[in-house]
């Protein structure tokens, strides 16, 4: 399935705060087929999607990883309000976790094979950056694509001075090609690493790329996509994740080695490990390929026997790299002291419950202060953005409002104007127009007014219209002086105007021929006039 | 009905092979839209037809990438399932065993009235869970069974329910009430949009044939009208996809000489395992399991050449 013998790609889809899955995954990955990972052509992500593919390409430390996320799952957890609270703060969190875990070149290993998803704020464009320069514009480009609008805030952060969301809302699980990627995504579904919800339900959404099944499971999962679970539920997901992975790597035959389990080892000896293996890789990856190749050579299909999967899976159930399984559950610890304990007591929720409305406001208005504060450096540039975002939308709002007006008044001459079955204006018409004042009422205010011809011709659909009318062959001038204001010797005397007429129908159903009567031109084929100060 | 019929015919003339359409009749008052392709009569002539079945929400449309290659050396029958596409829809009663009793029995009226004395009967889906309760009433008529990322094996789990947290099962329950299909009805005039935002992958699986959405237009026109296979489709149904009546029960009571072939996505949720147990419980008969690497549950369309290259060897096995 996997042109394995030409490349492939692998893709994490954007999933919040299950992007622990992708962390059982990736280190399964690392673990039993790391020429999978590095040989990949590209590693695409998502929101959580993309950091998990910055950890597994850059080579940080997957477990560190995995106890950073918990603590600001815990960090999240630790109000009342959840990630709502206004004390918590996603994107300063995410922020410093990978100025601290991430090594200082990172761009340099990341740099053309990770391959982060980005919404583009001002079109909804999908945008892949794959190009860094610096560790900075990793973390701010990892930033942006895990920027849930109003969730994290609301101003999107920007990267190379052009504003991005989250990537999810876009393109959640972006690929180069489907045939020739891996997608992984904590949604069961059609995905080729996901978890199997082993219900018979077929019925399934694709939510900007992603398939998801549409069962309980899934439900429960998108409910703690943005609200995490507790650390215990976490823990589970990562074993998922490992278990998940593991199954797709020995239902394609991308398994070579099995490494038995070994005890808790330090970073150290992993680093070691990894040296090795860069040896051996080559000879691995040549032996995959073989072995593909003899694949595709017998048939098309694999007719795989797997009689007891049962077993297969348990055997494996435990099998989280110790390293990792160490520092989950160590990071899923919860504080065993005095003050939790007294804080997990009756009485004391009690009443912290019954204090929330007071606490919350100062606690809200503290939180704010200290944003402020730290947004200050920023302020000129985002007020810069909010500014021209601002009058965008005004001149967008403006144009719109013109084009309305020029189309009403336009509109309402047509109206008014009273022609007859000929196209030439009968000349008694323009002299009652002329005499008596309530007729004059009934010609649009402003109608006499020279400005009306310009706002009308300014109209961009002006243009359009004297191309219409020219192919229907109405052009044609009528005498001056029916606009004249009442009793005044008005500038139009004795000046030309040239009527344009046209039908608003964009199909009519033929040329209309001199002299018909307009006024059967109806149903929304009003035809429209135009006064042209010749 | 006029619209379905129109992008019908559009899916339909962009075929190769030479197609007849009609309804057939299955029961005084209902018929089945019934698509026929043979390219090649004379060869045709001595082999067992080929019968396929849709799934859910699906119709003869989406056999587009099939038809072509399966119909090479052998006539194809599709049609569509009664109360779905655009065969007739009448009110099904509200007993599981009935209205699989009612789907058997049209297909078998249906196989009658074309006078075919056997075929292979190839089910996708719900079609494969039907294809399969029609080969245990009908055996005499199949020649060979081929089910498609069949629907409705395996039982529910006891535990299913109780590892729920109690809100989802609450909502599992109110979801359930409805017809899953009732919100495209719905959103009128932007149905088909609703399917194209929401199945763009429906799209892109048949883009080798249609480079607009016409397909998506299709299912939508497929399932804007009267519910009633829907509904049908629900009766049989327990709590979101389990089977009332699971097939692994009771696919011991297909008769033993007929042979049967699992095709399953790799992809694809629906679990495989249930044709390995097949496999167990028919220990007397002929079962094969095939997986197609890189399809999800549409394998029809999602790797159009290997599968109809799989059923092309399916077929060519049994004459």
């Amino acid at each position: 399935m996997f042109a394995l013998d030409s490349e492939w790609n692998l893709s994490f889809a954007g999933c919040g705060f299950l992007g622990i899955y992708h962390m059982g995954v990736a280190s399964c990955l690392k673990e039993n087929a790391p020429w999978l990972v590095r040989n990949a052509r590209k590693v695409y992500g998502a929101s959580a999607g993309a950091l998990t593919a910055a950890s597994l390409v850059s080579g940080v430390c997957l477990g560190q990883s995995c106890a950073d996320f918990i603590e600001i799952t815990k960090e999240a957890r630790r109000q009342r309000l959840g990630p709502l609270h206004p004390s918590f703060n996603l994107v300063k969190c995410l922020r410093q976790a990978m100025w601290r875990i991430m090594p200082n070149d990172i761009w340099v290993h990341v740099s053309e094979k990770l391959c982060v998803s980005l919404t583009r704020v001002s079109d909804g464009e999908n945008v892949l950056i794959s190009d860094f320069s610096s560790k900075e514009e990793v973390i701010q480009a990892l930033i942006c694509s895990a920027f849930v609008p109003v969730y994290c805030g609301v101003i999107p952060p920007s990267f190379r001075g052009v504003r991005y969301v989250d990537g999810g809302i876009s393109d959640n699980l972006p690929s180069y090609d489907l045939k020739t990627t891996i997608t992984v995504s904590p949604f069961s579904g059609e995905s080729d690493i996901c978890p199997r919800d082993n219900s018979s339900n077929f019925h399934e959404l694709r939510f900007t790329n992603t398939s998801i099944q549409f069962n309980t499971g899934n439900l429960y999962r998108l409910s703690r996509a943005l609200f995490p679970p507790e650390p215990k539920v976490l823990i589970e997901m990562c074993k998922e994740g490992y278990r998940d992975a593991l199954r797709f790597l020995k239902a394609n035959n991308l398994l070579f080695h099995s490494r038995p389990s070994l005890g808790p080892h330090s970073a150290a000896v992993d680093e070691e490990e990894e040296v090795i293996e860069m040896d051996v890789d080559q000879h691995e990856i040549e032996e995959a390929r073989l072995l593909v190749g003899r694949m595709h050579q017998t048939s098309n299909m694999l007719l795989v026997r797997r009689p007891a999967t049962r077993d297969l899976e348990s055997v494996n159930l435990e099998t989280l790299p110790p390293q990792l399984h160490r520092a989950l559950t160590e990071a899923s610890k919860e504080r065993n002291d005095l003050l939790s304990y007294v804080s997990n007591t009756l009485p004391v929720r009690v009443a912290s419950l019954l204090m929330s409305p007071y606490i919350l406001p100062i606690e809200s208005a503290i939180s704010f202060t200290f944003r402020l504060l730290e947004w200050l450096p920023d302020v000129p540039e985002d007020f810069r953005w909010m500014g021209e975002q601002t009058h965008r939308v005004l001149r967008h709002v403006y144009l719109r409002a013109i084009g309305r007006i020029g189309h009403r008044l336009s509109a309402r001459v047509s109206c008014n104007l009273e022609l007859r079955k000929c196209l030439t204006m009968p000349t008694s018409v323009a002299q009652s127009c002329d005499t008596s004042a309530a007729d004059h009422h009934a010609l649009p205010l402003g109608v006499s007014d020279s400005k009306l011809t310009c706002s009308s011709v300014s109209d961009p659909s002006f243009e359009k219209w004297v191309e219409e009318s020219t192919k229907f062959g109405f052009e044609m001038n009528i005498q001056a002086g029916l606009f004249q204001p009442p009793g005044a010797a008005g500038p139009f005397q004795g000046r030309k105007f040239s009527l344009t007429c046209s039908a608003r129908d964009e199909n009519p159903s033929g040329p209309l021929a001199l002299g018909t009567d307009l006024h059967h031109i109806d149903n929304g084929c009003m035809p429209r006039f135009f006064l042209e100060d010749d | 009905m006029a619209q379905l019929r129109a992008v019908e015919e559009r899916i339909l003339s962009c075929l190769k092979v030479p197609v007849l359409s009609r309804f057939v009749p299955c029961s005084i008052r209902e018929c089945l839209w019934t698509v026929t392709a043979c390219a090649d009569k004379k060869a045709a002539f001595h082999r067992t037809p080929l019968v396929l079945i849709h799934g859910f929400a699906g119709g003869v449309g989406l056999w587009a990438l099939n038809l072509d290659a399966l119909a090479s050396r052998r006539t194809v029958h599709a049609f569509d399932l009664l109360g779905f596409g655009r065969s007739s829809r009448p009110h099904f009663v509200h007993d599981a065993c009935a209205v699989e009793h009612c789907f058997v029995e049209s297909i078998e009226a249906w196989r009658e009235a074309l006078g075919l004395p056997q075929m292979v009967l190839l089910g996708h889906s719900l079609g494969g869970f039907l294809a399969a309760s029609y080969a245990i009433e009908h055996p005499e008529r199949v020649k060979h069974l081929i089910l498609v990322d069949p629907w409705g094996f395996p039982e529910k789990p006891q535990n299913f329910e109780d590892r729920l947290p109690t809100w989802l099962r609450a909502a599992g329950l109110l979801v359930s009430q409805f017809n899953l299909l009732a919100g495209l009805r719905m959103a009128g005039p932007w149905g088909p949009g609703l399917v194209q935002k929401f199945r763009p992958d429906f799209t892109t699986k048949f883009s080798s044939m249609f480079q607009d959405d016409t397909i998506s237009e299709y299912i939508y026109h497929c399932n804007a009208q009267a519910p009633s296979g829907e509904i049908a489709f629900k009766t049989m149904t327990d709590s979101l996809g389990w089977a009332k009546r699971p097939m692994l029960q009771r696919v011991g009571l297909i008769a033993p000489r007929v042979s049967i072939s699992f095709i399953y996505g790799a992809k694809s949720w629906i679990d495989c395992s249930s044709g390995y147990w097949t496999k167990a419980l028919r220990s007397s008969s002929c079962v094969q399991v095939f997986i197609i690497q890189g399809a999800g549950h549409h394998v029809y369309a999602d790797q159009y050449k290997a599968f109809n290259h799989c059923v092309q060897k399916i077929c060519d096995s049994q004459d």
